[in-house]
């Protein structure tokens, strides 16, 4: 058994499990319906959820970009008064959480994905559950009990594997905004305390560290003596 | 046979087609047993071109399929998750 065989196998008996054993299937074909009605609101609900974290962590970014904005016109505010210390440290945290942003972005950017995935699968599942209602009364009216058994067993299980699908995508799109919120919340409050000097997130290992600091330094160096000049106050370095 | 790509749709395949599709998926097996997530990525796309090259079901038809591909941006530790107990 192959790779893609063990997947299905463990798949279809989760669509099994979540699926009722049916012992008149005409007389439980209705409620059958109702449950599938009912999981897909679950399921819109689920979405909706994703659609608002990723929209909070969007308006975290947001408020960081304008700490950004506002660190940049603290440090020329300090070169106008000829503190390149304050000016260093301004430009300091505006690197340290530029660099803290970037990652940020891609990960909201992968999110938009799996939502946009998400509302697409949603609104098939929607066409399904409905096409489900046409059938089953096609299937009471033509059919006797041991063909409906079957088509109704179809049905179902075609639909209950189109469940599945969409209540993994949205699990997976739910993890995800957890962890991004929980990444955001946490870059917004070291940018609060203040505590997000450049040696602040270290990688554990200390070469690298040394390397970033050294990095980070040149950048802050750099962009200081850019400001200086733009402001009229280069130093001739 | 029935195949679904997860997070795509199903497909209508050839018995020639679902042939190919077994052998690659024991390769694929065999990939992420030895912790090849080189030949891991392309042999699970060629699985998924595979079943591409069949008829795509209307939207409409409700059927079981035969076998069930997890979604295309699925990585090789991924598939591992995939297979451990519950994570579905």
């Amino acid at each position: 058994m192959g790779l893609l065989s063990r997947v299905s196998t463990i798949f279809k008996s989760k669509v099994n499990t979540a699926l009722d054993k049916a012992e008149d299937p005409r007389e439980t074909l209705d409620y059958s319906y109702q449950k599938q009605v009912e999981q897909l609101q679950n399921i819109r609900r689920g979405v909706a959820e994703v659609v608002t974290s990723k929209k909070r962590v969007e308006l975290q970014r947001d408020r960081l970009q304008q700490q950004i904005q506002q660190w940049e016109q603290d440090a020329r505010d300090a070169v106008a008064a000829g503190r390149d210390d304050l000016a260093t440290e301004a430009l300091t945290r505006k690197q340290s959480v530029q660099g803290q942003l970037q990652g940020l972005d891609k990960q909201i950017e992968d999110l938009a994905r799996e939502e946009a995935r998400m509302i697409d699968l949603q609104q098939k599942l929607k066409a399904k559950v409905e096409e489900f209602r046409t059938q089953k009364e096609v299937i009471k009216a033509q059919y006797s009990a041991a063909q409906a058994q079957v088509r109704i067993g179809e049905a179902t299980h075609g639909l209950g594997e189109d469940m599945a699908d969409l209540h993994m995508a949205l699990e997976r799109a739910q993890d995800k905004t957890q962890s991004l919120q929980a990444r955001a919340s946490a870059i917004d409050e070291m940018a609060d305390s203040g505590a997000l000097a450049l040696d602040s997130g270290g990688s554990g290992d200390s070469i690298r560290d040394e390397l970033n600091k050294m990095r980070g330094n040149t950048g802050v160096s750099e962009e200081l003596a850019r400001m200086k000049e733009e402001l009229g106050k280069g130093d001739a370095r | 046979m029935i195949v679904r790509i997860m997070a795509d749709g199903q497909y209508r395949i050839s018995e020639d087609a679902y042939h190919r599709l077994t052998r690659i998926d024991d390769d694929l097996l065999a990939a992420l047993e030895a912790d090849d997530g080189n030949a891991f990525h392309h042999l699970f796309h060629d699985a998924l071109a595979v079943v591409r090259e069949g008829e795509r079901l209307d939207e409409a038809v409700l059927q079981p399929s035969d076998l069930v591909l997890p979604p295309e941006d699925t990585s090789m530790e991924d598939a591992r998750r995939l297979l451990e107990k519950d994570s579905f």
